[in-house]
């Protein structure tokens, strides 16, 4: 049974300063440890475009983030994640972590999250090791 | 209201004027007065922590099947304010104390911050090696996978994001019910009336000139969130809108009930899986 997280993440691209992630086009479906990454397609973009953004902190507020080197808004089109950021990331439905919310559970992948609970337009906050 | 000490209210002055930071210790309602019937289908923090116990014994011995050391990260955690109130957050801000600390930020401790960085200091500093067998890679099961097959062993087959598809559907259905409708309406004019101009608590909280990730908190976020607070308790919303989840929920549970039954073996099956590794 699949035992991770839903839907749609609309990952923060994280601003100047932070974290990670403002480096040239990852390998496809690459994800290092330390990070929580999300891809625009299924399969960790394998066969499309290799549209990625990787977190390694909290994220509260996810509406206005990019795909790296890239200006296509994430919102909403997250369509695969994969977690190693060495703890359990909690994903909630509403700024500022409100709302309901669901687990990515800590070393596990999904490659397909279109079918999931999460879903389009219902995740905007991602905590991290929480 | 009862008096303060010039002391304290020089001190809300201060940090009102100039914005906080977020500190330690959020405060909010009691966990068992937003409890959701869907709340028992899921794993406590107690459950969890044995979970993540055995799951920690079944890495370490296949990254050592695979001739590989690991240290992991502490499988069992004292509770955070989630894992004692699950609900906390549901309906937005709830209680006063929270809203004054943290405004609309999330009500994270310092020390939650630094265990966070903790962890996250520790994946990073995986070698190749580990990495390759801890994760799955190219079809090929890291030890973390292996580890959650294992737990999962003999949990009967469905759909794994029922509870979650149904949790947020409630959420989404219970927000249109005529009675909560109701309430945010009266939501609404409470806030108009203090000055704050915002459809629905979730409008005030998605204002896009909040910055939700930064250190500062300003005090006009403060002083909207505080309000909120207040205008939920004028309105009876949280209430309202609890009881139409209690409600729906119970719906739920009876009309999916072979899916309820499921989940309960579910549960129990992955914390015998997880007593059984545990027990050598």
């Amino acid at each position: 049974m699949k035992r991770i997280v839903s839907g749609a993440l609309a990952a923060a691209a994280v601003l100047a300063g932070l974290t990670a992630m403002a480096s040239p086009a990852s390998a496809v479906g690459s994800c290092d440890s330390g990070k929580f990454c999300l891809f625009e397609n299924n399969d960790f973009n394998q066969g499309n475009t290799n549209h990625w953004l990787d977190l390694t902190r909290d994220d509260f507020d996810l509406r206005n983030n990019y795909w790296t080197g890239s200006n296509d808004s994430i919102d909403n089109e997250t369509s695969s994640v994969k977690n190693r950021i060495g703890c359990n990331v909690q994903l909630w439905q509403d700024v500022g972590g409100t709302g309901a919310h669901t687990k990515s559970i800590s070393g596990t992948d999904d490659g397909f999250l279109a079918n999931n609970a999460i879903g389009d337009n219902r995740l905007s906050a991602v905590d991290i090791c929480a | 209201m009862a008096p303060r000490s010039l002391a304290a209210i020089a001190l809300l002055l201060t940090l009102a004027a100039c914005g906080t930071t977020a500190e330690a210790g959020p405060t909010g309602p009691v966990g068992s007065e937003l409890a959701l019937p869907f709340d028992v289908y899921r794993l406590g923090h107690a459950d969890e922590s044995r979970i993540k116990q055995a799951q920690s014994l079944l890495v370490l011995r296949c990254m050592r099947s695979r001739g590989l050391e690991i240290s992991l990260p502490d499988s069992v955690t004292a509770p955070g304010p989630l894992d004692l109130s699950p609900n906390m957050r549901r309906y937005g801000v709830l209680d006063d104390a929270t809203a004054l600390r943290y405004g609309y930020h999330f009500p994270k401790t310092a020390d939650e911050a630094a265990s966070s960085r903790e962890i996250q200091n520790w994946s990073s500093k995986l070698t190749d090696q580990q990495r390759a067998a801890l994760y799955t890679e190219d079809g090929k099961p890291g030890c973390a996978d292996q580890a959650d097959t294992d737990i999962a062993k003999d949990v009967p087959d469905g759909d794994g994001d029922f509870l979650t598809s149904q949790d947020f559907d409630s959420l989404d259905e219970s927000a249109k019910n005529a009675d909560v409708v109701r309430a945010k309406a009266s939501w609404q004019e409470c806030m108009a009336s203090a000055g704050f101009h915002y459809a629905d608590p979730k409008a005030a909280i998605s204002d896009p000139q909040w910055d939700l990730d930064s250190a500062t908190v300003p005090r006009v976020e403060v002083d909207t969130a505080r309000a909120d607070v207040r205008c939920k308790e004028s309105s009876r919303l949280v209430s309202v809108w609890h009881d139409v989840e209690v409600s729906q929920q119970h719906q739920v549970i009876e009309r999916e009930a072979a899916q309820f039954e499921r989940l309960e073996t579910d549960k129990r099956t992955r914390l015998a899986n997880a007593d059984r590794i545990l027990a050598g």
